[in-house]
């Protein structure tokens, strides 16, 4: 190790900080910036479910893996670019394959958020 | 108001003044899915974080680990099967890692994969999708915490997720 790392704490309560709402623009700002390229992003992991899917040659598991690492990946994102609808499938798409894959049919984790502001709430709403 | 409440609007209001400075912090992200990637890069550089390290291959990011200073990691575990796990226990044997923040982020919400990431040494699990609020939130409460702490607190982050690990 070069140096000791430091507590995370210690970069908290700085002068020259930034508040969380100015961090919360800055970031809307970088996402913003990035959205061609994630949109892009976005239509090439559909791209490649369309094709995994259709692709006999690979046994089903390893079909599945992939598949769920596609959707994850979409799942990351798509609530946060205005893809509701995509985002909504990759979601169940991805449970889906939890429950096959684990044979796990116990009840989900509920959203640990109370700011309802999550993409979790956004695809849930209650 | 119950009293549940009065702690979550205390909280959101010291929250309001706080400052924070990331910009000499160093971060790592470990998820094989480059969009993933992205978008978390894109959200924590716009939280000021300058330093980040990322990571599709586990094995690498344990290397790295392994020589370099990091403050926080970011991890999704389950896109590496056992080895996932694997790389959280790890780190909390090491002596340099064994208080750092890990923050799990996953679109694995299954409560036995909740479960399964707190017992392995992981400090939050963040579900996917999520927003850069809730990912500040939670990455700001993990900050807050003077290392790793287990058991309750007062602090009414920790009794959510004490609600979630139920």
């Amino acid at each position: 190790m070069t140096s000791p790392q430091r507590a995370l704490s210690e970069f908290l309560n700085r002068s020259n900080g930034m508040s969380m709402d100015e961090a919360l623009d800055r970031a809307a700002l970088h996402l913003e910036s990035m959205r061609s390229k994630i949109e892009r992003g976005l239509d090439d992991n559909v791209a490649a479910i369309g094709a995994l899917l259709q692709d006999k040659s690979i046994d089903l598991r390893a079909q599945a893996q992939t598949l769920y690492g596609l959707a994850d990946g979409i799942l990351s994102v798509a609530a946060m670019f205005q893809r509701k609808a995509l985002g909504d499938i990759a979601l169940s798409l991805c449970d889906l394959l939890q429950v096959f894959e684990k044979g796990n049919f116990g009840k989900m984790a509920p959203c640990a958020c109370t700011t309802m502001q999550c993409g979790w709430c956004m695809l849930s709403p209650i | 108001m119950s009293v549940g409440l009065d702690i979550i609007d205390s909280w959101r209001v010291k929250q309001e003044r706080l400052k924070f400075n990331f910009d000499k912090a160093h971060a790592v992200l470990i998820d094989s899915n480059m969009l993933s990637h992205e978008v978390m890069a894109g959200i924590l550089g716009g939280f000021g974080f300058r330093q980040l390290h990322r990571f599709a291959n586990i094995g690498h990011s344990q290397d790295f680990l392994k020589s370099s200073p990091v403050e926080l990691v970011f991890v999704d575990p389950y896109r590496y099967g056992e080895a996932g796990l694997d790389f959280i226990r790890w780190a909390r044997t090491e002596p340099s890692y064994a208080r750092s923040p890990i923050i799990v982020v996953t679109g694995h919400a299954f409560l036995r994969a909740v479960t399964e990431a707190r017992d392995a040494g992981a400090d939050y699990v963040i579900a996917k999708p999520y927003s850069p609020s809730v990912l500040l939130e939670r990455l700001i409460w993990v900050a807050e915490q003077d290392g790793r702490k287990i058991g309750a607190t007062d602090d009414p982050m920790a009794h959510e997720i004490a609600g979630v690990a139920a």
